[in-house]
């Protein structure tokens, strides 16, 4: 009987009330992965990838359950040389599923695959009939700026600040490539923020947008776009490879994969891998990179003034995001004589197709036969490649 | 100085530069990053720009080419002929995809190897388009009429 009562202490011991016992912090993380849940299950907010996410951080946060060891990709105790990271040798001898999914992330291989998938599903038709839309995408970019500009203040390393300020760019893989790269310490808490906004966008954007703009100006009926040949779709993706990709070396593999996506779309050649890309490649990835992502949050990066701080920035960085691309989007309402819609500008901000999908709304509000949906995929897939090229940037200052 | 030599110290430059650059101040950064985001998708805007203009130019090259024949073609024919052409009705005017003339052409070719009559689209009277392999279904029942002007029945 004492066996039997000894046993039962001991499995008691090992388990996670214990651990929760002696360390309270894990069950604030639950309840933090069960509100990130409940929000992508029941507010339907970027569930493909905010659910993952939220059961990583989950299974992350049971104690004991060491589904992952970030000891072995990021210096803890930050006295280590860092070429020693990540451990590849403790990895493969030591570490569980968590660890080697997690491997595609810190080694920037998920995102630019999710770019592929991206690519294969990227209509480039709308920004080469209207290639005024690049400039508004560039506009667009200037949230991640300010909020770099905030981020330092509030007193993060450069290389902290570039991942903080990408979350302006709305594009979940970019801010995740670009933050395994610079800052991964900080992932769980800059993924979390930056798939939330992106959810938010058709809540964070429309009061600016009426704020900045004119009755007048919202009314605006856009001309109907030019049809694009095939040919010039060909040629699209591999012109801007080779420019984006000589001028910034660091973002070729999202700018890469994301053009080599679209051309197998656009040639038609490939129509079988171009399907797998876009849909059963980029859906194992993305269960890949939330559960992997979902899994780097323990309470004791995730539950600080810092999280806070990059949720601020992270909120900072989409309103000026938006902002910048409907001044653009102003200017250009000026210069072309009423021609273009400002409210187009705030799509700049990628997070396709939703900002698209916010200027059609906003601008059907004031002339229901409006629609702008076309017009604003032009500058939504133009942030796309702007975010990318940001991301090329500051990885190339910093790393 | 040298092309190479002039490189050279540009690449110096920009390595000195890459070796400092974790002391790059924010300022900085942001001239940096948002001169360069301007730059890049400037400079893909002027490229755009200009392959539209030059499949613009294409397009029109090939939407004059088939104009041009087809003046040439209708100078050509006698003047008998030519008012002929002129009174064709507005509904035999090649539309966007196969061309009438073509569709007609092969309702004919497969209705003779089936060893049936030979009935083309469109009839002239009442400017409807027939069945196929069939006559106009209006109250007459119209012959209908090639553009060539050849009668079927």
């Amino acid at each position: 009987m004492s066996e039997f009562l000894d046993t039962v202490v001991s499995i008691w011991r090992n388990s996670g009330f214990v651990g929760i016992v002696e360390n309270p912090l894990y069950l604030v993380m639950i309840a933090v992965a069960c509100l990130l849940l409940y929000l992508a299950i029941v507010r339907e907010f970027e569930p493909l990838l905010l659910l993952p996410i939220a059961f990583g951080m989950l299974l992350a946060n049971l104690p004991f359950g060491e589904i992952i060891h970030m000891e072995y990709f990021i210096d803890i105790t930050g006295t280590q040389d860092p070429s020693l990271y990540p451990m590849f040798s403790e990895i493969l001898h030591h570490g569980g599923l968590a660890d080697m999914l997690y491997l595609g992330v810190k080694l920037g291989i998920y995102p630019p695959l999710i770019f592929l998938g991206i690519g294969t599903m990227t209509d480039f038709g709308p920004l080469i009939a209207n290639p005024k839309s690049l400039l508004l995408g560039a506009a667009a970019q200037f949230g991640i700026f300010v909020a770099f500009i905030g981020a330092t203040a509030l007193g993060f390393t450069g290389a902290e600040a570039g991942s903080i300020g990408i979350i302006g760019g709305a594009d979940g893989p970019t801010a995740i490539y670009v933050t395994s790269k610079l800052a991964p310490h900080l992932l769980g808490s800059v993924a979390v923020a930056a798939y939330s906004y992106m959810a938010l966008v058709p809540i964070i954007q429309p009061p600016f947008m009426r704020l900045l703009t004119t009755k007048k100006e919202r009314g605006v009926v856009m001309k109907q776009l030019r049809p694009v040949s095939r040919t010039e779709r060909i040629i699209f993706p591999i012109v801007t490879t080779i420019i984006v990709c000589l001028i910034l070396p660091s973002a070729t593999p999202l700018i890469g994969m994301l053009m080599l996506g679209n051309l197998m779309r656009e040639s038609g050649v490939v129509e079988r891998i171009s399907k797998t890309a876009g849909n059963e490649l980029m859906n194992i990835i993305t269960i890949f990179l939330g559960v992997s992502v979902g899994c780097t949050t323990n309470a004791d990066t995730f539950l600080t003034w810092d999280t806070i701080k990059i949720v601020i920035l992270g909120l900072i960085a989409f309103i000026f995001g938006t902002v910048g691309g409907l001044l653009l989007g102003k200017l250009m309402y000026l210069l072309s004589k009423g021609q273009i819609n400002p409210l187009i500008g705030s799509a700049g901000v990628s997070a396709v197709p939703m900002a698209a999908r916010v200027s059609q709304k906003v601008g059907a509000q004031e002339n229901p036969s409006n629609f702008l949906l076309m017009h604003a995929m032009g500058p939504n897939v133009a942030g796309v490649i702007g975010s990318a090229v940001a991301a090329g940037i500051l990885i190339n200052i910093f790393s | 100085m040298s092309l190479s030599a002039l490189w050279q110290s540009v690449s110096a430059a920009a390595l000195a530069q890459n070796a400092v650059a974790g002391e790059t101040s924010a300022p900085v950064v942001v001239v940096t990053g948002l001169s360069l985001v301007f730059g890049i998708l400037i400079l893909l805007y002027f490229i755009l720009l200009i392959e539209g203009k030059i499949f613009a130019s294409i397009d029109a090259k090939k939407r004059e080419k088939p104009q041009s024949e087809s003046s040439q073609k209708e100078a050509a024919l006698p003047p008998a002929e030519k008012e002929v052409a002129q009174s064709q009705p507005a509904a035999a005017v090649a539309e966007e995809g196969v061309p009438p003339e073509v569709v007609a052409a092969i309702a004919a070719a497969v209705s003779q190897l089936e060893g049936g009559e030979i009935y083309p689209s469109f009839c002239e009277p009442c400017g409807r388009q027939p069945r196929p392999m069939g006559p106009c279904r209006c109250d007459q029942r119209h012959r209908a009429i090639l553009r060539e002007d050849r009668v079927y029945e």
